[in-house]
């Protein structure tokens, strides 16, 4: 069922003090039940919010820029519905103080609700991360009408290949920070019973981690399909990679351009990805697929986490709106060495990454290309921009083949009025 | 792990994790209707079966060594979840039964011999064990507040040791560079814990955040406050003088005990457990008593697994848990930690270590070591 499962009161918030009692008599522990609150009352006197404050000062996040004693004071002893805490939260960001030059977010929803109960830390750090995007007053704009794309086929001596991917997040089960075993497999069982349902194209076969065979997983590494158990702190430290390998695996159609990873950093993570510069197809097999697994799991009485301000909910904030990323290997080798490309990226909003991905570095001229945007934008103006981007660097990188000049653009607005 | 969420209204089978490619304790015994069982409580902290088990369900094992795969988040874990920990503690503790008595000893003039341990063979000698203030959490399931807390008491305790146990704190998050290169050639320093089975329970949580080292002047005297455990108490010298190093465990251990009730906290202790720990692997004593031993013949000898089985015994490399023997140079110290005495255990490891070298001895000179071997094992 979809509704949000409702959860007996547990957690670190129900404590007996012995220390209090100082009588150092090993007391047996008892079945839940409201006698249990008051022991929470007694160690919340004794730990005052000041108390469990994290030590911010050699950290650079979101997080420990948006937190502070007043805030954590208000939401220490917050719960949402599945006994999500603030500490929860923020404990990836407390855990990996950051980089001076790359501000990470440091935090993460454990479920839909962490957005509205935690919002007084959620709301600023939403704001620093997208552009001053106002969660409480603006309105985001979803657009998968991949029709009204223009201009989405890219010259193919430039472009190697182009990429569209988001997450999807299932309403009424934990996210992976947070969720029990049986929920992942309760994700795991619906997101693979939708895309059993898909035909044509689309249709094609999962591929559970924890089962598949050493052939299949070769096979998933040479498609550059297989993900692993995540390394990063960043993501260890948010509880995400708990229970390893169970309820996780790789979706892909039989053509090898639609692809959905679930159980990974996200619910799901949905990928149309194909060689080439046919952008436009790519965009509509992405709109098509996303909107075809949603109506086969709605059949079942399940629908995504989405609302009007934070558009598509997903476990880290920098996802939250279109949770897009539309992008393209693209040789530019010329542009890549003027001293204007790195603004010309800045202004058209896009940013580059190695062609491994995030953090990694290009080899060559190559380079991964992709909109720096999530969320007041919609999936279609994403795209667009994107498109417009690569198209305006093939330009650059032309005439710079030709000893013509080029121009750095103006910068693109932020969001529509 | 600082959450659970055992008590949603999924069924326990739908919960119960997958145990079939898993080697370690925990996978042994947790059986479906015990899970089913056991998620129906918590600890008075809130502490519950999942935060129990996850670092055993994360961390498969090895078919070769058998890890323990379950944590305690406060002392309360011991008791509240039995059914599981009794049957792991009597796998790990060579049979240790839940109606045992564990016996406390920590009166070092009942160690026979020891501190001629051989220089020529002994390079160092190092008695460490752990303690638990009563009344707080765990690594695994502490607040930041409690882990100030207890660090805070330990400082202010250790601050009142005097003699040839005055010292000085180190807070991790605090200490200069300088500061901090000296500890690493002292071999004192820990970091951040990377091995997956400490992580996967939680107890890296808010690094570096209240921990730190305490040492003596003299540098024979070592505390880490908030790693693995609460406290980890070390005593070491170089050469073979393992009486010495037991005298000054003993009397720095009984020193900071009575300076922690002078505030009104004790160490978690029970007469059935012995001390309390966060892995069940160091219940009761919490003791490993070992030296660094030259022993490159005994080393290479068919029988050197054997003889070390006979004394219960076990040997590292000289990096600690984990690492391979450099040079020949073993560290060798007791295998049990429940059900023996302090004094116990540390006169196997002189008794044992005095025979070692004694064999060493012998295949230098060529002659055979079948004279000498100890007695089977006794149960």
């Amino acid at each position: 069922m979809a509704s949000s499962f409702t959860r007996l009161i547990s957690g670190r918030n129900t404590a007996v003090l012995l220390a209090s009692l100082g009588a150092g008599t090993m007391a047996t522990g008892f079945l839940l039940s409201e006698n249990s609150s008051l022991a929470a009352e007694a160690k919340k006197k004794l730990y005052p919010p000041s108390s469990d404050y994290p030590d911010l000062r050699k950290h650079n996040n979101c997080m420990a820029s948006a937190l502070t004693p007043a805030i954590y004071a208000k939401l220490r002893d917050k719960l949402t519905p599945n006994n999500w805490t603030l500490d929860q939260c923020i404990q990836t960001g407390v855990d990996n103080p950051g980089h001076p030059f790359i501000k990470t977010v440091g935090c993460v929803a454990g479920d839909e609700e962490s957005y509205e109960v935690f919002a007084d830390l959620f709301d600023p750090v939403i704001k620093d991360r997208h552009n001053g995007y106002d969660p409480r007053t603006m309105i985001h704009p979803t657009d998968l009408d991949s029709s009204k794309l223009t201009h989405g086929m890219f010259d193919e001596n430039y472009v190697l290949s182009s990429r569209v991917r988001t997450g999807r997040s299932i309403r009424g089960l934990s996210l992976p920070p947070a969720c029990s075993r049986a929920e992942r497999r309760e994700v795991e069982r619906v997101v693979v019973t939708a895309l059993a349902g898909l035909k044509g194209d689309l249709a094609g076969r999962y591929y559970s981690l924890g089962e598949m065979t050493e052939q299949e997983q070769q096979q998933l590494i040479d498609d550059h399909f297989l993900f692993d158990k995540p390394v990063s702190p960043l993501l260890t430290s948010a509880f995400m990679a708990r229970d390893w390998p169970d309820a996780r695996g790789i979706w892909h159609n039989n053509e090898k351009t639609f692809l959905i990873w679930v159980n990974e950093e996200d619910h799901t993570r949905v990928i149309s990805m194909e060689k080439g510069g046919n952008m436009k197809r790519v965009f509509e097999r992405f709109c098509r697929g996303l909107k075809q697994v949603e109506h086969l799991i709605q059949e079942r009485g399940w629908e995504f986490m989405w609302n009007e301000h934070l558009g598509y909910i997903l476990t880290c904030p920098s996802n939250l709106g279109t949770g897009l990323r539309a992008g393209v290997h693209v040789r530019l080798p010329k542009l890549s060495k003027d001293p204007r490309f790195s603004k010309i990226l800045d202004n058209l909003r896009l940013q580059k990454r190695g062609t491994g991905g995030v953090d990694t570095a290009a080899t060559g001229d190559t380079f991964d290309i992709s909109n720096n945007d999530r969320l007041g934008k919609s999936e279609v103006e994403l795209v667009q921009l994107v498109v417009d981007g690569v198209n305006y660097l093939i330009e650059c990188e032309k005439r710079l083949e030709k000893g013509q000049d080029i121009k750095v653009p103006a910068p693109i607005p932020q969001f529509k009025k | 792990m600082p959450f659970g969420n055992t008590h949603n209204q999924l069924s326990a089978e739908d919960e119960f994790p997958d145990l079939s490619q898993h080697n370690n304790h925990m996978a042994k015994f947790l059986t479906q209707d015990m899970y089913k069982k056991l998620r129906e409580r918590a600890t008075p902290n809130g502490f519950t079966i999942d935060g129990v088990i996850q670092t055993g369900v994360d961390n498969p094992g090895h078919p070769f060594i058998m890890t323990v795969g379950c944590v305690a988040g406060d002392e309360e874990t011991y008791e509240v979840f039995k059914e599981l920990l009794d049957p792991v503690i009597e796998d790990r503790h060579g049979g240790y039964k839940p109606t045992d008595k564990h016996k406390t000893d920590l009166n070092p003039d009942n160690l026979k011999g020891g501190d001629d341990l051989d220089p020529n063979y002994v390079l160092s000698s190092r008695v460490r064990t752990g303690r638990s203030i009563r009344g707080f959490c765990l690594p695994p399931h502490c607040s930041r507040g409690e882990r100030r807390a207890v660090e805070k008491l330990s400082i202010e305790a250790l601050a009142s040791l005097s003699g040839d146990l005055k010292g000085k704190y180190y807070a991790l998050k605090n200490m200069t560079d300088a500061e901090q290169q000296q500890l690493i050639d002292d071999h004192f320093l820990f970091d951040k814990p990377v091995s997956p089975l400490l992580l996967a329970s939680g107890m890296a949580r808010d690094w570096p955040d209240a921990r730190g080292i305490w040492h003596n002047d003299n540098k024979t005297f070592l505390v880490w406050v908030n790693e693995e455990d609460h406290l980890r108490v070390i005593s070491m010298q170089k050469g073979g003088n393992m009486k010495e190093v037991f005298n000054r465990f003993c009397t720095g251990l009984t020193k900071i005990e009575s300076l922690f009730k002078d505030r009104g906290h004790a160490f978690m202790w029970n007469e059935h457990l012995g001390y309390v720990l966060t892995c069940p692997s160091n219940l009761g004593t919490g003791l490993r008593a070992g030296v660094h031993v030259k022993l490159p013949n005994m080393s290479k000898h068919a029988k050197f697994e054997e003889v070390l089985k006979r004394l219960r015994l076990q040997k590292r490399g000289t990096g600690g848990v984990d690492t391979a023997a450099v040079g020949g140079v073993f560290d060798i110290s007791n295998a049990d930690r429940l059900g023996f005495s302090e004094v116990e255990l540390v006169q196997m490891v002189v008794d044992g270590i005095k025979l070692l070298i004694e064999m060493e001895k012998k295949l230098e000179k060529g002659q055979s070591i079948d004279d000498l071997m100890p007695c089977p094992e006794k149960l």
